[in-house]
């Protein structure tokens, strides 16, 4: 376990080398607030829609804006093992005493949390300077769900670059899937403002648990949602992808050469 | 006249068999093939499913009607074709710093062309254009719609993109000299997410300064609105959105020139 550990510590040491563009990417969020601000105020939102207020809105697209960030490191697990497989090199982290899987999840959850950490410190500042008040147990409960969601993001993407033993090519399938995570994820609008046969759809994949769950939670939208359902759903999610990720990864490693190997 | 017609020609040539390169790449693997379909609705899907949302919930977009934001949609997907061939900008830099633009300086061909060709999913646009075409097809075909001003509305779309990605090109340029760039690009950038919206509905500066200064509105929200005949006068958006891109293109030549001239290869 200790080489896992040593891997993160290492993984920690390395983040302040791309410090400047993490912070960066901050800017971007609220140019894009601003535009969804003057998007929604000039909207006549009707009887029927009482529901929603563009500060509702706004924080929501803010909380969710912020996670995109703190999961970046997911996001590129994909490529990352798709490189790794078809160049060969993975053949020189299977020679090693190395759980591959666990080694990638060691420096990606690394970053995530030093990342996560940035953001909940300019989140907390943003919330206070707009008076925003939150309760802290559904803070907390939001990171928990967050870090199920980074999880989950993860174990999909590297369930989709494992798919390289078999596949070659699984770019397009994994921009497939990210844009069904778009679609059904709540990035669009929050689902709860979406039909409901997308919400019913959307309630039966993964994707709600990545993302959506996580903002509505850390920006105190939660008197509709059962948390504790929620919550044991996510985890559910959790547990079965494991289980899919280890095995897809058990006889992708086992029973396929690599190339160049 | 000759001149310009062989280089028409020259272009034509090559862009039918980037065309035909790209089909035969894609169709060698038949899970990219098939998923190239999908990911191109759910991408769609995104904007449908945005409008189909509001008008659930009875939020009324301005003075657009569901028929009217079809005819938006459709726009924006044939919008996304022009634009596709502009993809090749955003990794310039990373072409630039391992030195294998090198390859671009030494063929028959004007470097940045052929980079942007060689890195643009024909495939891709094929499928765009199709799916717009089918919407559109459909939008006339039931009655849904009348189309007026056609010729000046399509070519607002197309100049005005053109312009837009002209001057995302122009930004993109500056790797030449600072290298990485991709992330003060992507946030100058990033009020681009506005296109999806019908712009009318903002205020009226920033309606303006995406219409006179980054040429956002002349890429779908102009161009559907003289598709619909709301406007009496069209041509005077022609004529913006072409003085736009002579501008931009202006620029991008003599930028491009002395971009050129710096580059020294792998390293520089």
């Amino acid at each position: 376990m200790s080489k896992y550990c040593r891997t993160f510590l290492l993984s920690i040491k390395n983040i302040h080398l791309f410090k400047l563009d993490f912070y960066l990417s901050f800017i971007a969020i609220p140019i894009q607030i601003l535009v969804t601000y003057f998007f929604w105020r000039r909207l006549n939102l009707s009887e029927s829609s009482r529901l929603i207020t563009v500060n509702s809105l706004l924080i929501y697209y803010f909380v969710m804006g912020i996670l995109q960030i703190s999961f970046g490191s997911a996001m590129y697990v994909t490529y990352e093992l798709w490189q790794e497989i078809n160049q060969g090199t993975i053949i020189t982290w299977l020679n090693r005493p190395i759980y591959y899987p666990l080694y990638v999840f060691a420096q990606k959850i690394a970053q995530f949390l030093m990342n996560f950490l940035a953001s909940l410190v300019i989140t907390f500042t943003v919330f206070w300077f707009v008076g925003y008040h939150f309760a802290i147990i559904t803070f907390l409960i939001g990171i928990l769900s967050s870090l199920l969601g980074f999880l989950l993001l993860f174990q999909i993407q590297f369930i989709i670059g494992t798919l390289t033993f078999w596949l070659k090519k699984v770019i397009v399938l994994r921009d497939t899937i990210m844009s069904l995570l778009f679609l059904l994820g709540g990035f669009v609008l929050p689902i709860d403002l979406t039909p409901q046969i997308i919400q019913r759809l959307s309630f039966f994949t993964p994707t709600p648990y990545i993302y959506y769950l996580p903002t509505k939670i850390l920006s105190g939208q939660t008197t509709d949602l059962n948390l504790p359902m929620l919550l044991c759903v996510q985890l559910f999610w959790v547990m079965l992808l494991q289980a899919i990720l280890m095995l897809a990864w058990h006889y992708g490693s086992h029973d396929h050469v690599t190339q160049g190997a | 006249m000759t001149s310009f017609s062989n280089a028409l020609q020259h272009y034509a040539r090559l862009f039918y068999r980037y065309l035909r390169l790209s089909i035969v790449e894609n169709l060698q693997f038949p899970l990219d093939f098939l998923m190239s379909f999908v990911d191109l609705l759910f991408q769609t899907g995104e904007l449908a499913l945005f409008w189909w949302s509001l008008f659930k919930l009875g939020i009324i977009v301005g003075k657009w009607s569901g028929d009217e934001l079809l005819l938006f949609l459709t726009i924006s997907i044939f919008s996304d074709v022009i634009s596709r061939f502009a993809r090749g900008f955003r990794d310039l830099e990373f072409h630039l710093l391992d030195g294998s633009f090198d390859q671009f300086l030494v063929r028959p061909l004007h470097p940045i062309m052929g980079y942007i060709l060689s890195q643009t999913n024909f495939f891709g646009g094929l499928l765009s254009l199709i799916l717009a075409s089918s919407s559109l097809i459909y939008l006339l075909a039931s009655g849904r719609v009348v189309l007026h001003h056609a010729l000046i509305g399509f070519a607002v779309m197309i100049i005005g993109t053109c312009a837009f990605q002209l001057l995302y090109g122009l930004v993109s340029l500056l790797a030449f000299w600072f290298g990485k760039i991709y992330m003060a690009r992507e946030i100058l950038f990033s009020f681009a997410d506005a296109k999806k919206y019908p712009l009318d509905v903002f205020p009226k500066t920033i309606l303006g300064f995406f219409t006179y200064v980054v040429p956002l509105s002349l890429m779908i929200t102009i161009p559907t609105k003289i598709l619909l005949g709301t406007y009496q006068n069209p041509i005077r958006y022609f004529i913006l959105a072409l003085g736009l891109f002579v501008i931009f293109i202006v620029i991008f030549k003599v930028v491009l020139q002395h971009a050129l001239r710096r580059y020294e290869s792998t390293g520089s």
